[in-house]
């Protein structure tokens, strides 16, 4: 079952009975779903009662780093754990830069022109999740899709168990862990900031939050693609 | 009268758009290429961010286009390639016995 | 209208999801049917808050956030926990057997 490319059928019979179960529950979902009473809006009232303490007027920005800013800390440390799981998997790659530059001339100068662009996109979007749509999730995985694209040149960043790396996927709680502690200082209750400098302390916790992100996706990707054999020179 | 109009044609808008979606993703989910199936994945993640884009949600259209579509995409084509190199090298090793 | 179609559509990619994971054999699609019920369930999420188009509620955005990001770490590792299973070569009778089906 679990090999990775076998082609088994099932039983014309067992598919028919798991095709009945599942239409009939969920036919049931949707007509409880359809109900009169299930849904409210008290949460918009809710939110927009007390934004003006959080120091942003990005709704989403302040329920993510604000109101509910636990699940937030701890989404961090699940994706520190991802990054230290996908860690063993990474196989080492050597490329050879000469051999880019003259063989493909236009990916070259496609990427060359693209790459600075979407990091400078991507500082934009963590600066403008205060007031308008976007965010750190947003501006990490812009500066996933540059690591990318720099991939498609077979320019990749390999050394990931160095100090550095290890500091890129970490710096995400650490400076969430010194955030809190100057929170806890300043107003004695866990996980509350002060409000004049709310807007602030949430655009610091961000910015960690965009590189550890980047960091861990770029991880993930480089790890699930395995071994490549190529020669000479070492980009880091 | 305008208000009705604009009303039917985003009406109009969101089944063409549903429609689409279950279509992508019944090709998705049941196909006998898996190549077919990575590509007509990503194809569906470029139709969910618009319709996160009608429901509203701003942000979460943002984060989907870039990882819902395109970090995932990536991810199960880097995978693909993988498992096909291991399957030619488990083929061809059956063959030289 | 629009809140009752979404959450229809959600369900529905819910629903296939669910069938192509039981039914399907392989990691790729089974790995595929669960981002497909992820799919479904952030939109009905979504959709929940549609019901009110003025008052969105921002909640059930940012756990949809959150939602996509841990879906795909969620992939990543599935993808590497697969390919970390040993195979043994095929023997002649399991390759004739492979290419009857």
């Amino acid at each position: 079952m679990i090999e990775p490319f076998s082609e088994r059928k099932l039983h014309p019979i067992l598919v028919l009975s798991v095709v009945a179960v599942v239409s009939l529950i969920s036919a049931l979902l949707i007509y409880a779903l359809l109900q009169e009473n299930v849904h409210n809006n008290e949460m918009y009232n809710l939110v927009m009662e007390k934004i003006h303490l959080t120091g942003v007027s990005n709704p989403v920005t302040a329920v993510l780093l604000s109101f509910r800013v636990y699940d937030t800390l701890l989404e961090f440390a699940v994706l520190f754990c991802v990054s230290i799981a996908c860690l063993p998997y990474l196989k080492l790659n050597k490329i050879n830069i000469q051999h880019i530059k003259i063989a493909h001339s236009q990916l070259f100068t496609l990427v060359k022109a693209l790459v600075p662009l979407v990091i400078l996109l991507s500082g934009y979007m963590l600066w403008v999740g205060s007031f308008k749509p976007g965010g750190a999730f947003q501006a990490g995985a812009l500066l996933t899709g540059a690591g990318l694209l720099l991939s498609l040149l077979n320019i990749e960043f390999t050394k990931t168990r160095s100090l550095f790396w290890r500091l890129l996927f970490s710096l995400s709680l650490i400076f969430f862990l010194i955030a809190i502690c100057y929170g806890y200082f300043a107003t004695s209750t866990f996980l509350l900031f002060p409000s004049e400098l709310s807007g602030g302390i949430i655009l610091f916790i961000e910015f960690a939050a965009t590189l550890s992100i980047a960091a861990t996706l770029y991880l993930c990707y480089l790890s699930v693609r395995g071994r490549k054999e190529r020669e000479v020179g070492d980009a880091s | 009268m305008s208000t009705e109009l604009t009303f039917g044609l985003s009406l109009i808008f969101d089944v063409v758009l549903i429609i689409c979606i279950v279509i992508l993703a019944l090709g998705t989910l049941f196909n006998r290429s898996v190549f077919t199936s990575i590509v007509l994945f990503i194809s569906l993640g470029l139709m969910i961010t618009i319709a996160w884009v009608r429901l509203g949600a701003i942000d979460v259209a943002i984060a989907e286009a870039a990882i819902g579509a395109g970090l995932t995409g990536a991810l199960l084509l880097g995978a693909w390639k993988r498992f096909e190199k291991k399957k030619s090298q488990l083929l061809s090793g059956a063959n030289d016995d | 209208m629009q809140a009752e179609l979404y959450t229809i559509c959600a369900v529905i990619l819910f629903a296939l999801g669910l069938i192509a994971f039981l039914v399907r054999d392989g990691v790729f699609h089974k790995v595929l049917a669960l981002n497909v019920m992820g799919i479904g369930i952030f939109m009905l999420f979504l959709s929940t808050s549609a019901f009110y188009p003025m008052a969105i509620d921002s909640v059930t955005h940012a756990l949809v956030l959150t939602g996509i990001i841990v879906a795909v770490a969620g992939t990543a590792l599935a993808l590497n926990l697969a390919a970390q299973i040993k195979l043994e070569p095929l023997s002649k009778e399991q390759k004739s057997c492979d290419k009857s089906h």
